[in-house]
């Protein structure tokens, strides 16, 4: 299936033994890696996974001395018979573009943005072959960039990064990564900054070029579907040492360690049964909508000498009383606009939205307030939603005291009791947001949107800034007590697969526009449209058995639109 | 089984939010340290002095003598071509000079900071003319400024209150502008935060969002911003005196005024009428620049280094894991109790991938 089953004898091409790396701070010396080993063979993936901070990243920059000055490295890793650690100035540029290419996450601010690409892949090459001239530099990057798959590449050569499109960027930052045919390529998330449909032709490329350069990649991820669709070997990182290593298959057959075992149970998983912690007994959805919202649009004024960027372009929609509305669209849909408009944070250009009876886009003053304190709103950020001069307690009993509800008492028993029911400890009330993990902080932001007892919840992204293994109990928490206390609502997500854990009916969005709107089963199952097609084939399953026959079947997908000659670029 | 995660919940307090002063010492280290330490001595001196001026000075500040008599026992540091006391005109002088900064200080927090935390919220047509306002007012040469309110407030010069008032005056509406654009910048910057979005969602009024969300995200720089202000303003107000626009002698002491007087004995060898005022000067403009800056080092985080920013992540990581274990080892137990039978006679490597779960328990 892929052309790591070697002809060649498995031989080592970098070898990675009792590297450690530890950061001067003002406290004590933090170890971020602790003797981590292992091993990659040409033209072989590993993968190494971890929670953000695990030290995977760290481990992987002290290779080409990408660190800053606090850090001090021990141990060693050898590429071939040199070793890397402690290499300065010359001989380590040497290695670094030439024998170790690096891919960053995010395209957009690793590419420099007053040069074209052509000029930056042609950089990149003549730095590590002087005798090559500007227009042989030109031309081999014109080259490169039609071997990562970018349309016109003659054309697209002259043009600045603003210009090319997110999955477009990190082409171009792979195709700077290959220029100098290196060993090793070190992907840090290379499509944790994309949409899944972009992620998928990114996984592609990596895929494709693997099997034709049979350049080993080291793939930094903490995508367990992106793992199972690229990797051949998985090491798993915690707490800054590797306690699993094992082929792909393997570790997601029998994971050993508990970590792995708690990362992989908490991967939600496109397409199949809801956990059951996500079975309890259900509000029944009624028919009495609690948001309708009719023929909406929101424009958005454009740059100087451009027409308005049209966000949402006539929506209709309903929630229903006690219902989960999932909302799913890339990014640039117009989902969180919508969402916003909902709560009366963007003022709509036409159309009617209409929140609990009232009419949000009229309602001023008085009514609006009034309005706001029957709905509740978790943002994305939970980090940035808290204020961070609050208290827990003072953050969760905001609502009360900008609605004068109840006495301080009763303020501090509602909040107790809200604490509780989003499982976190009484003495929690006194803490700062910065004290607590991602996964509380946004357990804190629900409480504080819950306090009111509202009927309609607004979540936009809730989850998208957290790690998969936080990701599941915050999820939990919030299906237990929309379940407890029947709050209708509108859940804004870009992923597919948690929607799959909690909604009732799904929206899909596309430019703007409503593509699809059906119940859980029949858009997920079932999609009418193709663009909900492309976008369910897209998301990588975590199971290397399913993902590589999906890949197979897409790839069938993809070979009959094009003989239909409807192939897209991106 | 609850109880116990809530028992493994780790927490991550912070040492000692009781005294700040204790808490801003330990985080700070070497040379910083020693520039906070020296400035608070420095200042506390001053501080103290000016306090007990009554039980410190050996005559009061307008008692008169025969002028320019050297160093003696009964006056430690000479008298002035006045006749005043030098020793005792430096004591009061710190008296005058400390309640001058703190009016001002306080008088233009009080206004600069309102006005720049509306002006920077609401923004629009008031924001461009005050920020127009107080441009033209920080491009004045501050001690002109000075000159000018002074006259206008006390005619040039007078007694005690007005005195000391219009001083201080004359330094707020210099200072205003300093408060005024940092407070306004700090708040353009914090009123798109997503949680004031979410004080907006909740319903809350403007004001409210103002004083309750915005002013404590945009007061972290206004303790730095304070002190160094009190320095320049110790320096305009004897620059204040020097050039006859200040407090008059008999109304309070003042070492902007001795300094001036002092000028004419300089040329006959009369030293110490001039120097001691000066040497006062130096020390407390010293000791309040260098809390400043070790404030400004101390308080702003991008000059911090970060230690340990995922604790709490950690904490919750280890014990959801640990659950895991716990779990694993229970639906196991029964299982193992075969296994070590089997492992026992097979060569398969003993499981030794649980180990670090559990050590950690």
């Amino acid at each position: 299936m892929t052309a790591t089953s070697p002809a060649v004898a498995p031989k080592i091409l970098l070898r990675v033994e009792n590297l450690s790396v530890s950061f001067r701070t003002d406290g004590a010396p933090v170890q971020a890696v602790k003797a981590i080993s292992y091993d990659v063979a040409p033209g072989e993936t590993l993968a190494i996974v971890g929670e953000s901070g695990s030290g995977k990243t760290v481990g992987c920059r002290a290779m080409v001395s990408l660190l800053p000055d606090s850090a001090s490295v021990r141990g060693g890793a050898w590429l071939d018979d040199q070793e890397l650690i402690g290499l300065k100035g010359e001989a380590i540029r040497r290695v670094r573009g030439d024998r170790i290419a690096m891919i960053f996450q995010e395209p957009s601010t690793a590419l420099d943005p007053v040069r074209t690409v052509g000029w930056q892949i042609g950089q990149a090459l003549r730095v590590h072959h002087p005798k090559m001239t500007w227009p042989q530099a030109r031309a081999r990057a014109v080259e490169l960039m039609e071997l990562v798959g970018i349309p016109d590449p003659a054309i697209r050569v002259q043009s600045y990064p603003h210009q090319l499109s997110g999955g477009q960027k990190q082409r171009v930052m792979i195709a700077m990564a290959i220029s100098c045919d290196p060993e090793i390529i070190i992907a840090d998330e290379p499509t944790t900054a994309l949409d899944v449909t972009t992620q998928a032709q990114i996984l592609d490329l990596l895929h494709d070029l693997r099997d034709r350069l049979g350049t080993a990649i080291i793939l930094i991820t903490h995508n367990m579907g992106v793992v199972a669709d690229l990797a051949d070997r998985v090491a798993v990182m915690y707490r800054g040492e590797i306690v699993e290593q094992a082929e792909a298959r393997q570790l997601f057959g029998q994971p050993q360690h508990p970590y792995t075992r708690h990362l992989l149970s908490s991967v939600p998983h496109l397409g199949q049964p809801r956990p059951a912690s996500m079975n309890t007994a259900a509000p029944t959805v009624t028919d009495r909508p609690v948001v309708e919202i009719e023929d909406l649009s929101i424009d958005f004024p454009g740059r100087l000498g451009q027409g308005p960027v049209h966000a949402v372009s006539q929506v209709s929609l309903t929630v229903q009383e006690h219902e989960i509305l999932a909302l799913v669209g890339e990014s640039g849909s117009g989902k969180t606009t919508l969402a916003r408009c909902v709560v009366g944070l963007v003022k709509p250009t036409r159309g009617q939205v209409r929140v609990l009876g009232a009419d949000i886009v009229k309602a001023g003053g008085r009514q609006l307030r009034q309005l706001r304190q029957r709905i509740g709103f978790v943002f994305q950020d939970p980090a940035a939603s808290l204020n961070p001069r609050m208290t827990v307690a003072a953050c969760v009993a905001e609502p009360m005291r900008v609605h004068e509800v109840g006495t301080p008492a009763e303020r501090r028993a509602r909040v107790e009791e809200l604490l509780d029911a989003v499982e976190l400890p009484g003495d929690f009330a006194r803490r700062y947001p910065h004290e607590l993990s991602g996964g509380q902080r946004q357990r804190v932001s629900l409480a504080r949107a819950l306090v009111l007892r509202p009927q309609f919840l607004v979540a936009d992204e809730p989850t998208s800034a957290l790690d998969v293994s936080v990701q599941a109990r915050v999820l939990d928490v919030f299906v237990r007590l929309q379940h407890e206390m029947g709050f209708a609502c509108l859940f804004v997500t870009h992923d597919l697969a948690v929607v799959d854990m909690l909604a009732d009916r799904i929206a899909v969005m596309r430019q703007g526009r409503l593509v699809e709107l059906g119940d859980d089963r029949s858009v997920l199952r079932h999609p009418a449209q193709d663009y909900t097609r492309d976008l369910i084939a897209a998301v990588p399953v975590p199971d290397p058995v399913e993902q590589a026959e999906k890949r197979a079947l897409r790839r069938a997908l993809r070979a009959e639109a094009a003989s239909l000659g409807a192939g897209r670029t991106d | 089984m609850s109880a116990d995660l809530l028992a493994l919940e780790a927490p991550p307090r912070r040492p000692g939010r009781s005294l700040p002063g204790l808490a801003l010492l330990r985080s700070t280290h070497g040379l910083q340290r020693l520039m906070l330490l020296i400035g608070a001595v420095l200042v506390a001196i001053f501080v103290v002095v000016a306090l007990f001026a009554p039980l410190l000075a050996p005559y009061g500040f307008a008692e008169l003598f025969s002028g320019h008599l050297p160093m003696s026992a009964e006056h430690p540091l000479g008298t002035t071509v006045g006749g005043y006391d030098v020793l005792s005109r430096i004591i009061w002088g710190a008296r005058t000079a400390i309640e001058v900064i703190a009016l001002a200080i306080v008088l233009s927090i009080l206004i600069g900071v309102p006005l720049g935390l509306v002006s920077g919220y609401v923004g629009g047509p008031l924001d461009r003319v005050l920020v127009l306002v107080m441009d033209a007012l920080f491009a004045f040469p501050s001690l002109l400024m000075a000159i000018v309110v002074s006259i206008v407030v006390a005619g040039g010069r007078s007694g005690v209150l007005a005195g000391i008032v219009s001083a201080a005056v004359s330094i707020t509406v210099i200072f205003i502008p300093q408060y005024f654009r940092v407070v306004r910048n700090a708040t353009i910057q914090v009123k798109v935060e997503p949680y004031v979005e979410a004080a907006r969602v909740v319903g809350a009024g403007p004001t409210r969002i103002m004083f309750g969300h915005v002013l404590s995200n945009v007061s972290q720089s206004i303790p730095v911003l304070a002190t160094l202000n009190a320095s320049e303003a110790i320096l305009t107000l004897a620059s204040l005196g020097f050039l006859g626009f200040g407090i008059e002698p008999t109304s309070a002491a003042e070492w902007g005024y001795d300094l001036n007087k002092a000028m004419s004995g300089v040329s006959s060898g009369v030293w110490w009428t001039g120097v001691f005022p000066g040497l006062a000067i130096v020390a407390i403009v010293t000791g309040v620049t260098l809390i400043g800056e070790s404030l400004n080092d101390v308080l702003n985080p991008l000059l911090r280094t970060r230690g340990g920013a995922s604790t709490a992540d950690e904490a919750e990581l280890i014990e959801m894991v640990e659950a895991e274990a716990e779990a694993d080892q229970e639906s196991l137990a029964p299982v193992e109790a075969v296994a070590e039978a089997d492992r026992a006679g097979s060569d398969r490597p003993p499981d030794d991938s649980l180990q670090p779960g559990e050590e950690t328990s």
